[in-house]
């Protein structure tokens, strides 16, 4: 696999929105939501393990991209932790599972909303605003 | 009345007046009084069963069980009268006489009833077919759990190279209207390689379910190992000297199996890239010899990272990899052994893994040296091969 496109930087004129954590394990689409999120105006981090993600939430995130499964266990761990903590973040999953049960039970921890995979720019943007 | 009485008289044997209970036990009344009250204990304990039986009974739909159980529960309460009512009737009983008129009912109704109980088989039957059921009922069960997660899997691994190239061309989109040409070389390598993880996955999906659902017979003719087993790995030369493995093969020259080349190679193709993927130093070997029985093994030996104990058990099942939290998706979607260990029972052989964490795998495949055409019966496992060994 190709390596990933270069994130690139908000353009000056651009105001921040906010900052972002995107929590994908797969390299090309980390790099290609980061890149997309920074031309949003998105200040980005992107990680793509838990055990990278637990530690970085402990500065205020605005938002979240979370992946479910993730190679060191289930996304939704970081879910629980943001809930337990009662962080600000607003959370926006994105799975490719489609087993009605687990998204109910990743529900039942009101994300913001839960995005299937291939994710749709328009309606990932109107849930980033 | 003395009609009545000489009546009476007679069945009691008349002159020769046989003797009630009360008379066999020479009137003692504490233990006819206890014999009586134990054995209406006993009365009472049969009605109740006969009770509850008759309140259950409801439930069943009419049909040949309910009939069967009618027949059971009347030879039940049958018994219950024979043995343990007419005991109280007994002890003040003195027409014995009569008593063979209740006989004759008896018989009647014995017979009766043991003619009836040939419809107990009914009864086992149904159970039997219960028994059935609620075993089909299980295996349906894990059947749709299996397509289940087959179709989460295959719903997982083909969205995320999509999601991949959906999201490069997308950014793409956005490069261009903003008229920037930043990385657009790189952003089309990135479609092209996840198009080409879709591609392989959706070619993978395609042959697991043609070995599922094919029916087709071996190609079954005469292969030299040596030349078979060469040609397979020379497609991986350039893989391994990519990588700085080694990839070598040893084989006796005179070692053939009659088989279907075209599975056996695509068995030897997933096992060696498999070990290409999984090792990275060291090297790979591919070995084979005779075993008893008239069968031949063939090895692939890596030296590769191993595989943890815990997998070994699951390590040929559909998709394992999708259910391996530690596994690293683009280093493959785990059909590939599924898919081997398939072919390898279509050709009458199985693959058994022999593997310590760290030091290296070797995965044995057992084939008959000749099957019978067109066998796609199920072999016995594969011996385990000892990793000290070799």
């Amino acid at each position: 696999m190709l390596p990933s496109p270069s994130p690139r930087e908000a353009s000056p004129s651009q105001q921040i929105k906010g900052s972002v954590l995107v929590v994908e394990d797969d390299p090309s689409s980390l790099g290609a939501l980061s890149s997309i999120l920074r031309l949003w105006g998105w200040d980005v981090r992107g990680v793509s393990t838990i055990a990278d993600a637990l530690p970085l939430l402990e500065k205020p995130f605005g938002r979240l991209i979370l992946d479910l499964m993730l190679p060191d266990g289930d996304g939704v761990l970081i879910l629980r932790h943001i809930r337990g903590r009662s962080l600000p973040t607003e959370v926006i999953v994105t799975t490719g599972v489609s087993d009605v049960h687990r998204l109910d039970e990743v529900r039942h921890l009101s994300p913001r909303t839960i995005l299937t995979k291939p994710i749709d720019l328009e309606r990932l943007r109107t849930c980033m605003e | 009345m003395g009609a009545f009485q000489t009546f009476v008289d007679w069945f009691s044997g008349g002159a020769n007046q046989y003797h009630t209970l009360l008379h066999c036990m020479n009137g003692d009344t504490f233990w006819i009084a206890t014999t009586v009250s134990l054995d209406l204990l006993v009365a009472v304990g049969y009605v109740i069963i006969a009770f509850h039986w008759w309140q259950n009974q409801k439930i069943l739909p009419p049909g040949s069980a309910k009939k069967a159980l009618a027949g059971m529960r009347n030879i039940f309460v049958f018994c219950g009268i024979c043995g343990y009512l007419f005991i109280p009737v007994k002890v003040f009983w003195p027409a014995w006489r009569l008593y063979d008129i209740f006989l004759v009912l008896l018989v009647y109704s014995t017979w009766r009833y043991a003619l009836e109980s040939r419809q107990m088989r009914v009864i086992y039957s149904e159970l039997g077919k219960s028994s059935k059921l609620a075993e089909d009922l299980r295996q349906s069960r894990e059947e749709s759990r299996k397509k289940g997660f087959f179709l989460n899997a295959v719903s997982h691994d083909l969205r995320t190279p999509l999601n991949a190239l959906s999201l490069q061309a997308g950014l793409l989109e956005m490069q261009i209207t903003h008229g920037s040409a930043d990385g657009v070389r790189e952003i089309a390598g990135e479609i092209k390689a996840n198009a080409r993880v879709a591609g392989e996955l959706l070619d993978l999906l395609l042959e697991y379910a043609r070995i599922n659902e094919s029916s087709e017979k071996n190609a079954l003719r005469e292969v030299s190992l040596n030349e078979l087993l060469t040609d397979s790995a020379g497609t991986f030369h350039s893989a391994a000297t990519e990588k700085g493995l080694t990839l070598d093969v040893h084989v006796p020259a005179e070692l053939s199996v009659r088989t279907d080349p075209l599975k056996l190679d695509r068995i030897l193709r997933n096992l060696v890239a498999n070990a290409i993927k999984f090792t990275p130093a060291g090297g790979i070997t591919i070995r084979a010899h005779e075993a008893p029985g008239d069968r031949v093994i063939i090895e692939v030996v890596d030296t590769g990272i191993g595989i943890a104990p815990e997998h070994h058990a699951r390590l040929f099942d559909d998709f394992f990899q999708v259910a391996n939290i530690e596994r690293d998706r683009r280093k493959g979607f785990g059909l590939g052994l599924a898919i081997a260990r398939q072919l390898a029972r279509q050709l009458g052989g199985d693959i058994a893994c022999q593997s310590i964490e760290g030091r290296g795998s070797i995965f044995s495949l057992e084939l008959p040296i000749a099957p019978a055409a067109g066998d796609a019966a199920l072999a016995e496992p594969a011996r385990s091969v000892s990793l000290a060994a070799n």
